[in-house]
């Protein structure tokens, strides 16, 4: 007769591992997890990327410099005019030219508006992964007259191509600056709304303190930027250390936090878009009456009224719609500080009118290589939380 | 209006520069790369500021890792964070046409720099163990333009598809690629066909000569 022994009833335990789908409701886009489970714990996260690889830089290779100015916006596709401003800049920065105040301060408001787009998106998406479904209603409603905003100055909702090199596409509409201003006024109440849902109860406390904790040391070893740093203590923002544009002119301040964890990064999104708020209504006070784009010609075209009555005009004109502007071999990197980070650029120039090469430096690429090391020790349901607080969006990570 | 602030800028961990900290870590760098008998250490091959006014150094494949650790860690350095690791054809070479730009950024002294080495033999030494965050980067390298990284734990491809051949962002390799991946609602799964180009890709590039002759590009 067998007797059963204590050690034939001893199971050999594995690690599972399952595959957080590309296709997930909670993925935010398109991204394949392997998760390396010890129970319900996290051993192992090892994101696969590239679903998303539309071949941009490549592309780009192959455009003029005006052709390749809207593979920009749809990099980040909540932040649109932000990554534009990158690449108007990197070129302005290699043809050394200064575009008119009046664009500059219209450049400011746009990325401003383009960081409460993008901070609406950031959170409200990140309520609904955690599970609270409402922030994210109010959030879209509050994107669409943003939106509106958008299609008003450039005639697309969304990837609207304003930002050009020398300047801005044309002139703000009649009446454009204060509807922006009405907006800012009932703007400030919806996000009171919001924070009454979140801050303060205790279930989204208690689903966010603690999770996701970066040190400030692993925030430089990563290569974070925005507010990922902001969240762990740096306090570093492009606006303020690296100006660009009239950032110098305006005075705002950047919310900074101590512990790193994804309530704090949540905190600092809400009071950054009270920022821009402060910066978006100075904006509309200081902005001085000019042109809007550069007055070289071989960057941005002259007028109707030039082109229909001078010859050089005409020529101009037809120079940049076939050719293009041609920018001498020369390099340089610009970083602007987009809503999720460190947007940056990095353009080479090789004396024809196509870019030699053209890197596109996204902050998210960098926050997703973090995420093994951001969430181990941690559960299933907390890796949600830690992608909606890296503010992750494949199109700049995967390009 | 929020209630529980866990706002703390008390003591930020980068200090507000000055700008004549900035000036002696800008007159540190010029000195170290000038000295001869530093060049074993820290081997700057140039330290120049370009036309546009980026300070750029040029070293070598194999001195990098010792030029990168002495940027991060040297105190009046400091270049703690790694933004961006690519590679660009440097087409006036015929056998190693590929050089790696490093851009890495001093938080403490606000400035960024740009260091380029040429990646003969396609190979670089990773380093990853110094910056984390060039882990991914070097993937990118490898995948996009076929420069491995030797002792990188774990190189694999990072954006192409998963039986994918050929480095994409490589001169040689065309625009459209060599395959056609498709769904074949016949066959009701994805193949691989050959590449059907309805018209070739035109590129418009006529540049009028001093004599009035139209040139195509070369």
């Amino acid at each position: 007769m067998t007797f059963l022994n204590k050690k034939s009833l001893k199971k050999v335990v594995k690690n599972f591992t399952i595959n957080f789908g590309p296709q997930h409701p909670a993925a935010h886009g398109v991204l394949r997890l392997i998760l390396e489970l010890d129970g319900e714990i996290i051993t192992r996260a090892e994101p696969h990327i590239g679903l998303l690889h539309r071949g941009t830089e490549k592309l780009i290779e192959y455009k003029n410099y005006l052709q390749a100015l809207p593979y920009f916006d749809r990099l980040d596709y909540v932040s649109m005019m932000s990554q534009e401003h990158s690449y108007c800049l990197a070129i302005e920065k290699l043809l050394q030219i200064k575009i008119p105040t009046r664009a500059q301060f219209i450049r400011v408001l746009f990325a401003e508006l383009t960081r409460i787009l993008n901070h609406l998106l950031a959170i409200g998406c990140h309520a609904m992964d955690v599970g609270a479904m409402t922030p994210f209603l109010w959030a879209f409603e509050e994107r669409e007259k943003l939106m509106e905003f958008y299609e008003r100055v450039s005639g697309a909702r969304m990837h609207a191509c304003y930002f050009r090199p020398g300047g801005v596409y044309c002139d703000l509409p009649k009446g454009f600056l204060s509807d922006v201003s009405l907006f800012l006024e009932q703007f400030s109440i919806r996000l009171i709304e919001m924070e009454e849902m979140l801050t303060e109860n205790r279930i989204w406390k208690q689903r966010l303190i603690d999770i996701g904790i970066v040190t400030a040391q692993d925030s430089y070893d990563w290569g974070f930027s925005g507010v990922m740093l902001r969240g762990s203590g740096t306090s570093w923002d492009l606006r303020k250390s690296q100006p660009y544009e009239v950032y110098d002119q305006i005075e705002f301040t950047i919310p900074v936090t101590q512990k790193g964890d994804c309530y704090d990064r949540y905190m600092i999104r809400l009071l950054e878009m009270r920022q821009s708020l402060t910066i978006i209504e100075q904006c509309l006070n200081k902005i001085p009456k000019g042109s809007i784009k550069s007055t070289n010609n071989k960057l941005s075209s002259p007028s109707r009224i030039d082109v229909k009555q001078s010859m050089e005009s005409l020529i101009h004109h037809f120079k940049l719609y076939t050719q293009n502007v041609t920018i001498p071999s020369n390099e340089t990197y610009i970083g602007t500080e987009a809503p999720k980070g460190e947007f940056g650029v990095y353009l080479v120039s090789n004396g024809t009118n196509r870019p030699h090469k053209c890197k596109i430096k996204s902050p998210g690429f960098n926050h997703l290589q973090a995420l093994n090391s951001m969430s181990k020790g941690h559960m299933i349901a907390d890796i949600v939380t830690i992608i909606g607080t890296q503010d992750i969006v494949f199109g700049e990570i995967d390009r | 209006m929020v209630k529980s602030v866990r706002l703390i800028s008390v003591r930020p961990i980068v200090r507000n520069y000055s700008n004549l900290s900035v000036v002696r870590h800008l007159q540190f760098l010029k000195k170290t790369a000038t000295q001869k008998n530093l060049a074993n250490i820290i081997p700057i091959k140039s330290l120049v500021y370009d036309s546009l006014g980026n300070l750029c150094i040029s070293s070598e494949k194999n001195n990098i890792r010792s030029l990168l650790f002495f940027l991060k860690n040297h105190v009046l350095c400091q270049y703690s964070i790694l933004t961006d690791m690519t590679g660009v054809c440097n087409s006036k070479q015929n056998n190693n046409p590929y050089d790696v730009v490093y851009e890495i950024l001093s938080l403490r002294y606000n400035n960024r720099l740009r260091i380029k080495i040429r990646a003969e033999n396609n190979s670089i030494f990773t380093i990853s163990d110094i910056y984390n965050s060039a882990n991914w980067s070097e993937c990118e390298l490898w995948d996009m333009y076929g420069i491995y990284s030797e002792n990188h734990e774990r190189l694999t491809r990072l954006l192409t598809d998963y039986g994918f051949e050929g480095h994409p962002l490589r001169k040689d390799f065309p625009l459209s690629g060599y395959y056609d991946l498709r769904y074949n609602e016949s066959k009701k799964r994805v193949t691989i066909d050959k590449l059907e180009l309805g018209q070739e890709y035109r590129i418009f590039d006529y540049k009028i000569s001093s004599n009035g002759q139209l040139l195509t590009k070369n």
